[in-house]
């Protein structure tokens, strides 16, 4: 911290001088360019243009997860009941002939199935980093045509005050 | 004896134990109840719905109206029933910051002041428990109002043991400072400021320090802006905790190494003075009435809205261990003051007390 006496402008007490240290060592270095400088208002404006986003519904959705999708490519095999006498009697019959039946099929849709949840995969992707980039250029956007308002209304000042001299 | 009325009553909720507290005192003398429009559940053993304020026993005696809030039931209920009232101002949250996240609470709480106007030929007392909530009520026409302190319970999360799971998982939070912030999620609480003064002070000074937030989630728009806003500053694992239990907040304040609160609008401000009597540092923001409550116990700061000035002044209190114990220091010697023991008997004093002074 920069060796001043703080303590001088708030009547000699050590604990409040400490925010006014801070206070001169921030200015200092502000001053210097080592921090930027923080327009006025510069938080509420970044805040107001989250309130923006979240209401345009852009932000605070939740990613698309289509995690599940894959275990649906493997069909199951369908099991006959077993059931009284006859059940029990034609089952194992009708399994060997489901499984077989099961097999071509799967085969068969495999591909497809795979294909498409690769498919919706990526479409997941692609939608929730375009979800996210939109945000981010709203939330930009905003903030920079509020800052421009705010520059605007500035220069109104400064043209005003000296229209008035 | 004397009977009180609320708008609402909800557990943890600071004029709520307040209400209750005095009622402990009224109570020695004669019955004393107290009615609210809203009660939250836990509350229904001690306290009457407004529909039954008509029937109450002490009709022949002034009732103890706490202002919070407007709300146009508990106005007529006042204006049809209560000739005589006891006025204590508990301060109105500025409408203006409930406009863009919830319009009807903006618009009772526009409502609340003009009520408050209506019923002052009413009012025989009026008591405020600050000199800035004082002043609202001269703006508001009252003449004559008294001050008596709140009467905060400073001692309540002394009583409580801190909850070992809560400890656990601070532990688990990792070893850097931990800096509390306590507050429900309203907008003039500005809780945006102490999210992007935490980041800066992770970005600037300290990368392991944590924020840990617990407020009651109020108005969802504001809730999800908060989270998004947190994202976006590039807040580091903030724990976001809703309500939580005494033994669990208990917890918190006693491994907190700083109380962060950033409010633009505080009429008294419980929980600086709950982390004062745990032993916690406060900095705030000097705003309303948190410079009258927290003294020179704390580190005010005059431009709240400069996330790198108030990271500045966190990493200072954080780093210098004499600056530390100063704070802790002061905080429990004027936890003390404020303390109950001190203001109730002013409080009793001031309701109960001959009629001094007429409001209005």
């Amino acid at each position: 911290m920069t060796p001043t006496d703080p303590t001088e402008t708030t009547g000699g007490d050590s604990v409040t001088a400490v925010v006014e240290q801070v206070r001169r060592d921030l200015a200092a270095k502000r001053g210097n360019g080592s921090i930027p400088h923080l327009p006025e208002g510069e938080l509420d404006r970044q805040f107001s243009a989250v309130v923006e986003a979240v209401d345009a519904g852009l932000v605070e959705e939740t990613p698309l997860d289509p995690g599940g999708l894959r275990g649906l490519a493997v069909l199951e095999t369908w099991r006959p009941s077993r059931a009284g006498i006859k059940g029990r009697l034609t089952s194992p019959f009708i399994y060997i002939f489901s499984r077989a039946v099961g097999a071509i099929v799967r085969r068969q849709t495999e591909v497809f199935a795979r294909r498409t949840a690769d498919l919706v995969d990526q479409l997941a992707h692609r939608q929730n980093r375009v979800a996210h980039f939109l945000a981010r250029a709203h939330l930009d956007r905003i903030r920079s045509l509020e800052y421009r308002v705010s520059e605007l209304e500035r220069r109104i000042e400064a043209f005003q005050t000296n229209e008035n001299k | 004896m004397f009977d009180q009325l609320l708008v609402g009553a909800a557990p943890g909720d600071a004029i709520t134990r307040s209400a209750l507290m005095l009622r402990g005192e009224l109570n020695e003398m004669g019955q004393a109840d107290i009615f609210s429009q809203h009660i939250e559940p836990g509350m229904h053993d001690l306290v009457r719905p407004l529909h039954e304020l008509p029937e109450r026993v002490n009709h022949d005696r002034p009732l103890v109206f706490h202002a919070s809030m407007g709300s146009w039931p508990v106005y007529l209920a006042l204006r049809d029933n209560e000739p005589r009232i006891i006025l204590i101002y508990h301060n109105f949250s500025p409408p203006e910051y409930f406009v863009e996240f919830a319009p009807e609470v903006a618009g009772d709480l526009v409502r609340g002041r003009w009520e408050l106007g209506e019923l002052s030929p009413r009012v025989e007392r009026a008591i405020a428990d600050s000199e800035y909530n004082a002043q609202e009520l001269r703006d508001l026409g009252y003449r004559h109002v008294t001050v008596v302190p709140p009467t905060p319970d400073v001692d309540r999360l002394n009583r409580v043991i801190p909850d070992p799971a809560m400890l656990a998982e601070i532990t688990s939070w990792g070893p850097g400072p931990l800096i509390l912030c306590v507050a429900q999620q309203l907008p003039h609480k500005r809780i945006e400021r102490v999210f992007a003064a935490v980041a800066a002070l992770q970005q600037e000074h300290l990368p392991e320090a944590r924020l840990a937030f617990v407020g009651v989630d109020r108005f969802e728009k504001y809730s999800r802006s908060l989270r998004v806003l947190a994202r976006s500053v590039g807040l580091r694992e903030p724990h976001l905790l809703g309500r939580i239990s005494d033994a669990e907040l208990s917890a918190l304040y006693i491994r907190a190494q700083v109380f962060l609160t950033l409010s633009e609008h505080e009429g008294f401000c419980v929980p600086a003075v709950e982390a004062m009597a745990i032993g916690t540092p406060v900095v705030a923001s000097r705003r309303a009435a948190i410079p009258s409550t927290v003294g020179d116990a704390g580190l005010l700061i005059d431009q709240p809205d400069d996330p790198i000035l108030v990271a500045g002044v966190l990493n200072q209190v954080l780093t210098d261990p004499l600056l530390h114990r100063q704070l802790v220091g002061r905080g429990v010697s004027r936890a003390k003051e404020l303390s109950a023991t001190v203001s109730l008997p002013q409080l009793v004093q001031a309701v109960t007390g001959p009629l001094l002074e007429t409001a209005s």
